[in-house]
């Protein structure tokens, strides 16, 4: 890729190919050089914003976008991008709107309709989430973005129980980072923090620069650190366990209290710290790893 | 009506906005001070707790009322245990005053009406886990919820030792 570019087309596809091997650096000094010829290109503005985008550069890479938008008020990869930023900065239903009037404009678009269900699974509602992964579903059985909203709402449906969903993407999409994404949450909810980590520090390895599996690893290396051990069966059964460890406690200490005294002391200060260990160690561990 | 008809209709209800009502994002208070409000302040504190979440989820309609009755069942289940001597039984098992038994007996019905609402709503809490939602601040609604159930839990206690 070391030919110069000849065209506006020409550096927005280079700058493509750098964006999409995460080589940003290499792909904004392209683009400022695009740029000074073709400032208004809307291809290579866009390409910018996702540059900036991937750069963690938001509010630079928003600014871009809505240039973009300027320029050609229906460049769909433009409303696309900028209905994932209205999503990361918290505003629902501007990001909502978009994608519904992308939906309306491509109403066979599976990716649409995958991206709209994520955004329903994130605003908790979860049978439409359902509803318009199953309808991208229709259009292509095998987008990884409507598979990956499938599997995330079966897990969060039925928890560790088998989920199809998650077997249909794993099938479709072996490699892909949807399918890391929805195996690693689903092993996470069923307790299975070990797996998790092995599986978030593979992808890692093969995509060391993306900070999602980053961040995602660091969390699970925290679960799964040897000092976190002994909160397995918080981990695994989550509020059930906190539950029964509360009622148990005051049951067992109580029948101690009165069957065998001189142990009841013991055991009831061991529980405590048990308890205060539980709420005082993992948010101490985050800051410390 | 034809196929294509019907596929019109179910794109135009799938495509109707459902977050332009939201004045704020959508999200679930705290799991632990649920669990929290339910211990302290008992079936009324988390009943009180749950409502909000609820509501936060629209799902009043649907799941107030499921609520409503599980608070009250708990409530009904403590004064029947009153009335029918069981909570003497409890008490000489644990060998508790009946006023600590009374207080044990109303958390541990807390605890069971957060058990019950968190299987109820066990799907959102997930799907808020898995899309990284944080949960909505929650210390202003947990100390309220508390401060009501406790008051709640001192009326109920107050009207078990006096019909003991």
């Amino acid at each position: 890729m070391n030919d110069q570019p000849t065209s506006a087309a020409a550096y927005a596809e280079q700058a493509f190919w750098y964006i999409e091997r995460r080589r940003i650096a290499e792909a904004k000094r392209l683009l400022a050089q695009a740029l000074a010829q073709y400032p208004q290109d809307p291809d290579l503005l866009f390409h910018s914003a996702q540059a900036e985008w991937f750069d963690d550069e938001n509010e630079t890479a928003e600014k871009t976008v809505r240039q973009v938008l300027v320029v050609d008020p229906h460049h769909a990869p433009a409303r696309q991008l900028l209905a994932a930023m209205l999503v990361q900065r918290g505003e629902y239903a501007d990001a909502e709107l978009l994608l519904i009037g992308l939906l309306r404009e491509y109403p066979e678009s599976a990716e649409l309709y995958g991206r709209y269900s994520q955004l329903m699974l994130r605003t908790l509602h979860l049978d439409k989430a359902g509803q318009l992964a199953r309808e991208g579903l229709r259009y292509d059985p095998e987008d990884d973005e409507c598979l990956l909203a499938a599997a995330l709402c079966e897990t969060a449906r039925s928890g560790s129980r088998p989920n199809a969903g998650l077997q249909k993407l794993l099938t479709a999409h072996p490699e892909s980072m949807s399918s890391v994404h929805a195996l690693v949450v689903a092993l996470v909810e069923s307790g299975r923090i070990a797996e998790a980590h092995r599986i978030a520090q593979g992808a890692m390895r093969a995509d060391p620069a993306n900070e999602h599996l980053v961040d995602l690893v660091r969390e699970l290396r925290i679960q799964n650190h040897w000092s976190m051990k002994p909160l397995w069966p918080l981990q695994k059964w989550g509020w059930g366990a906190s539950v029964v460890m509360w009622l148990g406690g005051i049951v067992v200490i109580r029948a101690l209290a009165k069957s065998a005294p001189d142990i009841a002391g013991p055991v009831a200060w061991v529980w405590l710290g048990y308890a205060l260990y539980s709420w005082v160690w993992p948010p101490l561990i985050r800051r410390i790893l | 009506m034809s196929n294509d008809d019907r596929t019109d209709d179910r794109d135009d209800d799938l495509l109707r906005p459902t977050l332009s009502d939201y004045s704020r994002p959508p999200a679930m208070y705290h799991t632990t001070g649920f669990a929290l409000s339910s211990f302290f302040g008992g079936p009324v504190g988390a009943a009180i707790y749950a409502m909000f979440n609820t509501a936060r989820l629209s799902r009043l309609k649907q799941d107030g009322v499921v609520v409503l009755a599980l608070c009250a069942a708990a409530v009904l289940v403590a004064l029947q245990m009153a009335r029918s001597g069981g909570l003497d039984s409890l008490a000489s098992i644990a060998g508790l005053t009946p006023q600590s038994t009374a207080r044990l007996m109303l958390r541990a019905l807390g605890l069971a009406c957060f058990g019950a609402i968190y299987l109820l709503h066990r799907k959102f809490f997930r799907a808020a886990r898995i899309s990284g939602v944080k949960p909505a601040p929650s210390w202003p609604l947990g100390l309220a919820s508390v401060a009501l159930g406790w008051a709640a839990n001192a009326a109920m206690m107050t009207w078990i030792l006096e019909h003991h």
